[in-house]
């Protein structure tokens, strides 16, 4: 991660004042969705002196292992998130129910939360190629690579249409009685300390830092954010990712 | 692996299924099952429930609770290559609304009341036994392939009866006369691959972006990989794909017609049509009377062709469509250029035509004329909506002409085939076509007396009460007629069921085994891996069951020429399995030896299908799937040497079906009429009716779907801004809808979801609480019998009451 270039800065101001304006106008329906504020103490961060970020050896992370964020060694300037503090911190648990809020079940492509009006290729990346959080409202980056058709797989949570009829209970239409699969609240640890397994799948979730980086769900965040190559130490699962799982060994 | 899984893999191992494909299904070769995934979900593969596209997706099943939880885009299937559209992500919820149909219910006294199984299995039979010339089955594009199977021969095998036809009908059925008039055999010679190839891609009345989102999807994703791709839209209102569109070419409907004459025209005007291509493979083709037109024409030649086309030039077909003569021009150029591929794809915009048989023939016909046909990218290409129109209604032919692999009941030959077959006494296959869907309801909503002479009719897997156009005419009349029975076999309560006087609750999807056949003439198969709630049944059960109560009852019919039941199917040790008892019905793999019977059938018009443990292994196969080397082959370019293993070599390019015996195909002439209905001084709108993304036909899954219905919760008309001002409407407003034949309310949407042209409205059809179809026209494509649910005339006003309809 680099520090912002003048360029991208005029951009996130742009963004900014229209990511505002359309919040502003799309608030209503959607406060459920506020990212709750941390209730853990941050001060440690804030006094930390600038200056590069030093990676640490295998025996420093033996001696001192990561917790979340009691050791973070980084400042957000250092790492280029100038937006919000993106501190590990609360429930995971709320978090996923939170998360689970706008998704059928895990993995299902969330529903927007705000009303869509995709007239071409490019509209949704305005706001969610980088991502952007204006006052604890988060448009995150995609999780995906780059699709065009984004309306082809999210849908507005609330109807568009002047004939909105929100309750799904109505006559003759009536509930839906769906458990979902639930979102794992952790991978596995082959022994104590070891990198957890991913729990997921990772088709359209490749982008890790779209749920874990700075701007994802405070409880979901990476508690070292320097490390950006997660696969290196998390194993995704060969089963949810489809990649053979079914080849027997010999 | 789930119980119910493993339950019927122990059963098919003990029993029919070879050993093969219970090795597979076992997880020794290619089983998709873990039984110990992360969260202890097993998962397996299945087609998409929902549209012709025939996504795959991965199905999670909780071995504890033997539910769904969990859906995935399927990354070996080649159709959709991990992705889903919303409704596919969302198809596992489809089985789970409260109001599921759980018991066999009996109208008594205008009230459903639950009756048991063996009581509506003996009201069926006893009525059909009664009369069974006065008996008609209403099918499916949803039917699986051995569901239309059993129901194609209870009826035609069974009880020489050929009253059996499918809602594919109000579907495809034009691009069916399209592909046999021009080609001599039904179904696509392309597949989805041309879209990867095609530099040209032009949708012709069709919005893939929210109809086939996977395919319009799979376009847009080369074009930001930075290929060039250009995407045409032919159109009568602004969608979604237009959105994406390069060009956006907006016509009066049913110019269509004049465009693709004007684009034939140009070709032979600037010479640039293909000599060669033209020379070595295609005859020309008209009817004799333009105004009676047929399904065989009569021949033509290039100078006929010529002169016939005279009167399409840039300036009239301008004047006529409201095309500018620049576009026209550019679609001209387009086609005359032979180092571009293009693909054309289409579906109910040019298949729910009254002129449905000849816009196909058409834009076959430029295709052809152009040499743009036989290479990859090269493709005339029409998609279904249904996910089995092909495999089930248009390859095992559950129409009322037909019989299955492509043969008709009133060609001799092809009846004694089926008979030997299904080892039937000479003659018992009646060969006299039967009704088709429109007649069929026009029959049964016709008092006996006056001539109406279907009396009884079961309708499965699909909602007529909904879908047929001119509901009034065709489909309310008979529910005043206390004579007529309608038996409905659903999932939940329907604008069908809701009139019907006896409902049976079926299986869905992965309740049951299923095979499907998709756009692309991919067969695909599934395994059942949930059990369907309370007393729900297989479609596919509830036919053999009626069959042996008529077998019971005494039926001739209902045995072959040795005197055995039509559905004796056998166990492994060649013992009879009475799979007609719902406990026994698990105990073979039904889908297996029924599609093993059917298989037969395919080889004639070499639409050959594999053994049923090769559609066990893979995501589908595109037939002709054909036994290469020691490997099953799919096929991929139907007619082109370079893919298709039935044409000669050194042929290049040979139309093996060519109904005129010399392997070329038609390129059909067809003049631009006027519509059967316009806008006048009483009716002064046109009414277009179709679908979005959220929901899938008539709705009656996708509106018990949260995510869907949330995002589309009710239907609304479309309308111009300009005319919602002259009628002074504001969003939201209700209107009713009227044309000649019936009203509805329905609230207004202006600049919402697509763009109509001035003059014009559009209504999605999803919603039974505002039906549609009480204002739809039910005139038809004179060859296809299809009606056409995307011009009539109506008119609005502002609604007296403030709610809409429903």
């Amino acid at each position: 991660m680099t520090h912002n270039t003048p360029q991208e800065w005029s951009r996130l101001v742009h963004l900014l004042i229209v990511g505002g304006i359309a919040v502003g106008v799309f608030f209503l329906g959607t406060t459920h969705l506020e990212r709750g504020s941390s209730s853990e103490p941050t001060t440690e961060i804030a006094t930390k002196a600038p200056g590069k970020l030093p990676a640490r050896s295998y025996k420093e992370l033996r001696e001192k292992p990561y917790k979340a964020n009691a050791a973070s060694l980084a400042t957000l300037e250092e790492l280029g998130h100038d937006r919000t503090p993106g501190l590990r911190s609360g429930s995971i648990p709320r978090a996923l129910e939170e998360r689970a809020s706008t998704r059928a079940y895990a993995g299902a492509p969330p529903v927007v939360p705000h009303p869509v009006k995709q007239r071409g290729d490019l509209d949704c990346m305005s706001c969610h190629r980088d991502g952007i959080e204006i006052a604890g409202r988060v448009a995150p980056v995609m999780s995906h690579e780059f699709q065009a058709a984004c309306t082809q797989c999210h849908v507005p949570a609330i109807a568009p249409a002047p004939t909105g009829d929100p309750d799904t209970h109505s006559p003759p239409y009536n509930d839906n009685a769906f458990i979902p699969l639930a979102e794992a609240e952790h991978g596995e640890r082959a022994w104590l300390g070891a990198p957890p397994t991913i729990p997921h799948s990772t088709h359209m979730r490749e982008q890790c830092l779209s749920c874990h980086g700075a701007m994802g769900q405070p409880a979901m965040r990476t508690s070292h954010p320097e490390r950006v190559q997660c696969t290196q130490c998390h194993a995704p699962s060969a089963e949810f990712d489809q990649r053979g799982a079914d080849i027997p060994f010999p | 692996m789930s119980m119910n899984r493993r339950t019927f893999v122990i059963a098919s191992a003990m029993t029919a299924a070879s050993a093969a494909a219970a090795r597979i299904a076992h997880g020794e070769t290619g089983s998709d099952a873990n039984p110990k995934g992360p969260q202890g979900i097993s998962w397996d593969k299945a087609p998409c429930r929902f549209c012709g596209t025939g996504c795959h997706v991965m199905v999670g099943v909780d071995p504890k609770s033997k539910r769904v939880v969990s859906i995935a885009g399927d990354k070996k299937a080649e159709v959709n290559q991990g992705l889903c559209c919303v409704k596919g992500y969302h198809v596992g919820l489809a089985l789970y609304g409260k109001d599921r149909l759980t018991t066999p219910l009996l109208k008594v006294d205008g009230e459903h009341v639950p009756i048991s199984w063996e009581r509506a299995i003996d009201i069926i039979a006893e009525r059909i036994h009664a009369a069974p010339e006065r008996f008609a089955f209403y099918g499916s594009g949803q039917w699986t392939i051995p569901e239309g199977y059993a129901a194609q021969k209870f009826m035609k095998g069974g009880l020489s009866n050929n009253h059996i036809d499918p809602n594919a009908r109000l579907c495809m059925a034009s691009a069916v006369t399209g592909f046999i008039s021009t080609y001599g055999v039904d179904e696509p010679a392309g597949t989805y691959t041309d879209l990867d190839k095609a530099d040209v891609v032009i949708m012709w009345g069709n919005n893939p972006a929210e109809m086939h989102p996977i395919l319009f999807s799979r376009v847009l994703a080369r074009r930001a990989r930075g290929e060039t791709v250009k995407i045409i839209d032919i159109g009568t209102r602004r969608t979604r794909t237009t959105d994406h569109a390069d060009h956006f070419l907006q016509f009066e409907p049913q110019s269509d017609l004049a465009i693709a004459n004007c684009i034939a025209h140009q070709l032979l005007e600037n010479d640039t049509y293909d000599k060669e291509f033209v020379g070595a493979y295609c005859n020309f083709r008209k009817d004799e009377d333009p105004s009676k037109p047929t399904l065989k024409g009569v021949a033509s030649t290039l100078e006929e062709y010529k002169r016939l086309l005279e009167p399409y030039t840039l300036e009239y077909a301008s004047k006529i469509s409201g095309v500018s003569v620049e576009d026209l021009k550019m679609l001209g150029d387009l086609f005359g250029k032979k180092d571009l591929r293009i693909t054309s794809l289409w579906c109910m915009g040019m298949n729910q035509h009254t002129r449905g048989t000849d816009i196909n023939r058409l834009v076959h016909g430029i295709h052809l004329l152009s040499g743009h046909f036989g290479k990859p990218g090269d493709a005339p290409t029409s998609l279904t909506g249904q996910p089995s129109a092909c495999g089930t209604a248009r390859e095992v032919g559950t129409l009322a002409h037909a019989l299955p692999g492509g043969r008709i009941v009133a060609k001799k030959a092809h009846r004694e085939q089926t008979e030997a077959i299904w080892n039937l006494p000479a003659g018992r296959v009646n060969p006299k076509p039967g009704y088709h869907t429109v007649k069929m309801w026009k029959s049964f909503s016709t008092p006996t007396d006056k001539g109406g002479d279907i009396g009884t009719l079961w309708v499965q897997v699909t909602n007529p009460g909904q879908s047929l156009p001119n509901l009034n005419e065709l489909f309310l009349a008979s529910r005043e007629l206390p004579d007529k029975f309608l038996i409905v076999s659903d999932v939940y309560p329907t604008a069908t069921t809701k009139h019907a006087d006896l409902i049976l609750p079926s299986a869905m999807w992965v309740e049951k085994n299923g095979m499907f056949g998709n756009s692309e003439r991919r067969t695909q198969q599934w395994f059942k891996m949930v059990d369907p709630p309370g007393e729900a049944r297989d479609d596919c059960w509830q036919t053999i069951a009626v069959a042996r109560k008529l077998y019971d009852l005494g039926n001739k019919g209902m045995r072959d020429k040795d005197g055995n039941f039509l559905f004796d199917l056998k166990g492994e040790d060649g013992s009879s399995v009475p799979v007609w008892k719902w406990s026994r019905y698990y105990d073979i793999n039904v889908d297996e030896q029924l599609f093993e019977e059917y298989r037969e059938f395919t080889t004639l018009k070499h639409k050959d299908l594999a053994p049923y443990s090769e559609y066990v292994k893979t995501r589908g196969l595109r037939w002709p799937v054909v036994k290469q080397d020691g490997v099953w082959r799919e096929t991929q370019f139907r007619f082109a040497e370079f893919d298709d293993p039935y044409v000669e070599k050194g042929k290049g390019i040979q139309f093996y079906h060519s109904t005129t015996g010399d392997h070329r195909a038609q390129i059909w002439f067809a003049p631009y009429t006027p519509p059967p209905e316009t806008p006048d001084k009483d009716f002064p709108l046109w009414l277009c009716t179709g679908r979005v993304i959220e929901h899938w036909h008539t709705g009656s899954m996708t509106m018990r779907i949260p995510q869907l219905r949330r995002a589309m919760p009710s239907t609304y008309v479309e309308i111009h801004p300009d005319d919602a001002r002259a009628h002074k409407l504001s969003n939201g407003d209700v209107i009713t809808l009227e044309s000649r034949r019936g009203s509805v309310d329905i609230p207004v949407w202006i600049n919402g979801r697509g763009k109509p042209a001035p003059g014009s409205l559009f209504v999605p059809f999803f919603d039974e609480r505002m039906l549609v179809n009480l204002v739809t026209l039910h005139d038809f494509c004179p060859i296809s019998k299809e009606p056409d649910y995307k011009k009539c005339a109506v008119r609005i006003k502002r609604s007296s009451a403030k709610e809409p309809s429903r």
